[in-house]
C-alpha cells in the first residue's frame, strides 16, 4: 500500500479547510508530527483541526509555552487536542519531559509542530506531515508519510478527494 | 512609622527575579538574574535548563532583594509572599512557586498567586503616579500580544489580541532565520537601524476596525523573500521587517486608544523595550493628545517589581491565596472581552 500521499491547498482558508476535513479521520492516540519550515503553515493546519474538532477558543502558535491543551467535547472518544511546539527543544530528554506520549494515550489526540527533532519521545501512532511552500505565495503541499497506515489509505484518499494528489 | 513590605518573587521564563515593593508601590529592591547567555547557543530559553538555573538562582537572588531592602532570610519584615504561578514554562514556574510558598509557610504571612500578565500591567503604575483610567496597555512580548483596556486596578477588557504568533515570536523566529542570533528583538532592532525600512514591503495583516493582530504572514514573508535572493540585504530585510510590526502595533493602540476614549497608551513587556516601536508610540501619543508611558527597559522585561505591585492589589482584595494553588502554565488573565 502506497503509505506516502500528496495533497495541495492554495490559500489559508484551504489549509484550514483541510485541517478540518483532516480531523474528522482522527482518534484518540494519533500524533500528527509536523515537519517545515519557518511559516510552512504548521499552526495555520491545524487551527484547522482544531475547528474540526469543534473547539472554540483560539489556537495560536505554541512556541513560547511549548505545549497547548484545548478540550475537545468527546467526539469519536477525543476528550483533548494537545498543540505542542519543539521549536525551542534541544534534544530529546526535554522534549520527554513535556510528557506528550502520556498524554496521547488518555484519550487526546497531538499536533506537534518541529515534532521530527524527537519523534520517539512523542509516543502515540504517529502520523508525519511535511508541508512544503509551493511556487505560489499561499501555495502549501502537504506530504503524509504514514508508514503505519494509522489514517487508512484509503479513506484518506477518498476523505481528501476535494484537494487531489499534487 | 516603617511601611509595610511584600517580598515578590517571578520565575515564569528565563529571568530569576526578586523584589521587596511597600505598601505605596516603592520599590526598595528589584533583582533580576538573566539567563540569556545560557540560552544564547540555543537560540531560544530551553525548560530544562532554565528550571535548573531557577534552582540555583532564587535564594541568592531573594536574599540580595531582601538585603537591598534592609532585611534578610532570618528577619524579613514583610507581610505577604507574592509569587508568578503563570503563565510560563511550567518547570520555571514551579520553582518560584515552591519557594515562595515555603518562605511565607516559614515566616507565617499570606501567599499571593499573581498572574504574570497582570504584573505587566501594573508595571506602569510603579513608575508613573499620573497614570488616569481608563488608559490603554499594549502587551507585547515573546508569548503574547494583546491590547488590554484598563478601567480600574484589576477591571480589564481585552481589546485584541493575536491569532497566531506573538509579536516577540516573530523577531526571535526571523532573527534566528538571518541568523542574527538570540534573544531576536535587540539583535533586529541594532541591525535595522543601518537598513531601509521601505527596501521591502512586508504585510500589515488585519487592516481596518479589527483590533486582532497576525504576526504570521510577515514572518513567512521575510522567510519567501530570503529565500528568493539569498545575496539580500540583511539589514534592509530587518529594517523593513521591523517597520511593518511597529506599523501594525501603534496603529491599533491607537485604534483603541480612540475606542474607550482612554488618557493614555502603556507599553509592557519586553517588545516594549523595542526602540522603534517606543519612538513611534511617542509621537502617535502626541499626535493623539493623550499621555505615553513607556516603562523603563528593566520594567518592561520581566521583573518581580510588577508582580509586587499586582500582590498589593490582590492582598487588599483578597487577602491571601490557598497553598493548593499549583502553577499553571497556560493561566488566563480574567478580562471582560471588548
Amino acid at each position: 500500500m502506497n503509505t506516502t500521499m500528496s495533497f495541495r491547498t492554495t490559500s489559508l482558508g484551504e489549509t484550514h479547510a483541510f485541517g478540518e476535513a483532516v480531523s474528522e479521520l482522527m482518534n484518540p492516540g494519533m500524533t500528527i508530527v509536523l515537519v517545515g519550515g519557518l511559516g510552512a503553515g504548521k499552526t495555520a493546519f491545524t487551527q484547522g483541526v482544531a475547528k474540526g474538532l469543534g473547539i472554540e477558543s483560539r489556537v495560536t502558535s505554541p512556541t513560547f509555552t511549548m505545549v497547548a491543551t484545548y478540550d475537545v467535547d468527546g467526539r469519536r472518544g477525543i476528550r483533548t487536542l494537545l498543540h505542542a511546539d519543539l521549536y525551542r527543544v534541544g534534544s530529546g530528554i526535554e522534549a520527554d519531559d513535556l510528557a506528550i506520549g502520556e498524554l496521547v494515550e488518555e484519550g487526546a489526540v497531538a499536533m506537534v509542530e518541529w515534532g521530527d527533532v524527537a519523534p520517539d519521545v512523542l509516543g502515540g501512532d504517529q502520523v508525519f506531515v511535511h508541508i512544503e511552500t509551493g511556487s505560489e505565495d499561499d501555495e502549501r503541499i502537504f506530504h503524509f508519510v504514514d508508514t503505519d497506515d494509522i489514517f487508512n489509505g484509503g479513506l484518506i484518499s477518498a476523505a481528501f478527494e476535494r484537494w487531489g494528489q499534487s | 512609622m516603617t511601611k509595610e513590605m511584600i517580598l515578590a518573587i517571578e520565575t515564569s521564563c528565563d529571568e530569576t527575579a526578586a523584589a521587596v515593593v511597600d505598601e505605596d508601590l516603592h520599590v526598595l529592591s528589584s533583582v533580576v538574574s538573566s539567563q540569556i547567555d545560557l540560552h544564547a547557543s540555543f537560540g531560544g530559553v530551553v525548560p530544562e535548563i532554565a528550571g535548573r538555573a531557577h534552582v540555583e538562582l532564587l535564594e541568592p537572588v531573594v536574599q540580595e532583594a531582601l538585603e537591598q531592602a534592609g532585611r534578610s532570610i532570618r528577619d524579613p519584615g514583610v507581610v505577604a509572599v507574592a509569587v508568578t504561578t503563570g503563565p510560563g514554562l511550567v518547570g520555571s514556574l514551579l520553582v518560584g512557586l515552591s519557594g515562595a510558598k515555603a518562605m511565607a509557610y516559614a515566616w507565617g504571612v499570606p501567599f499571593l498567586s499573581i498572574n504574570h500578565l497582570e504584573g505587566h500591567l501594573f508595571a506602569a503604575q510603579l513608575e508613573s503616579d499620573s497614570l488616569v483610567f481608563p488608559y490603554v496597555t499594549l502587551l507585547v512580548s515573546g508569548g503574547h500580544t494583546m491590547l488590554i483596556g484598563v478601567h480600574g486596578p484589576g477591571e480589564y477588557r481585552l481589546m485584541g489580541e493575536t491569532i497566531d504568533d506573538a509579536a516577540g515570536e516573530a523577531y526571535d523566529k526571523v532573527a534566528r532565520y538571518l541568523g542574527l542570533g538570540y534573544p531576536g528583538g535587540p539583535a533586529i532592532d541594532k541591525l535595522a537601524a543601518q537598513g531601509d525600512p521601505t527596501a521591502f514591503r512586508f504585510p500589515r495583516a488585519l487592516p481596518g476596525e479589527n483590533l486582532d493582530f497576525s504576526f504570521s504572514g510577515v514572518k513567512t514573508s521575510v522567510v519567501r523573500a530570503v529565500d528568493r535572493s539569498p545575496e539580500i540585504n540583511v539589514a534592509d530585510v530587518a529594517a523593513s521587517f521591523q517597520a511593518a510590526v511597529v506599523d501594525v502595533l501603534v496603529a491599533k493602540s491607537m485604534q483603541a486608544v480612540e475606542r474607550i476614549d482612554a488618557t493614555a497608551i502603556v507599553l509592557g513587556g519586553g517588545v516594549a523595550a523595542n526602540s522603534l516601536l517606543r519612538e513611534r508610540t511617542t509621537t502617535a501619543a502626541l499626535e493623539h493628545g493623550v499621555q505615553c508611558a513607556l516603562p523603563s527597559l528593566a520594567m518592561c522585561t520581566d521583573n518581580a517589581a510588577m508582580i509586587g505591585a499586582a500582590g498589593w492589589h490582590r492582598f487588599r482584595v483578597h487577602g491571601g491565596d490557598d497553598f493548593s494553588i499549583g502553577a499553571n502554565p497556560s493561566l488566563v488573565l480574567e478580562m471582560e472581552r471588548a
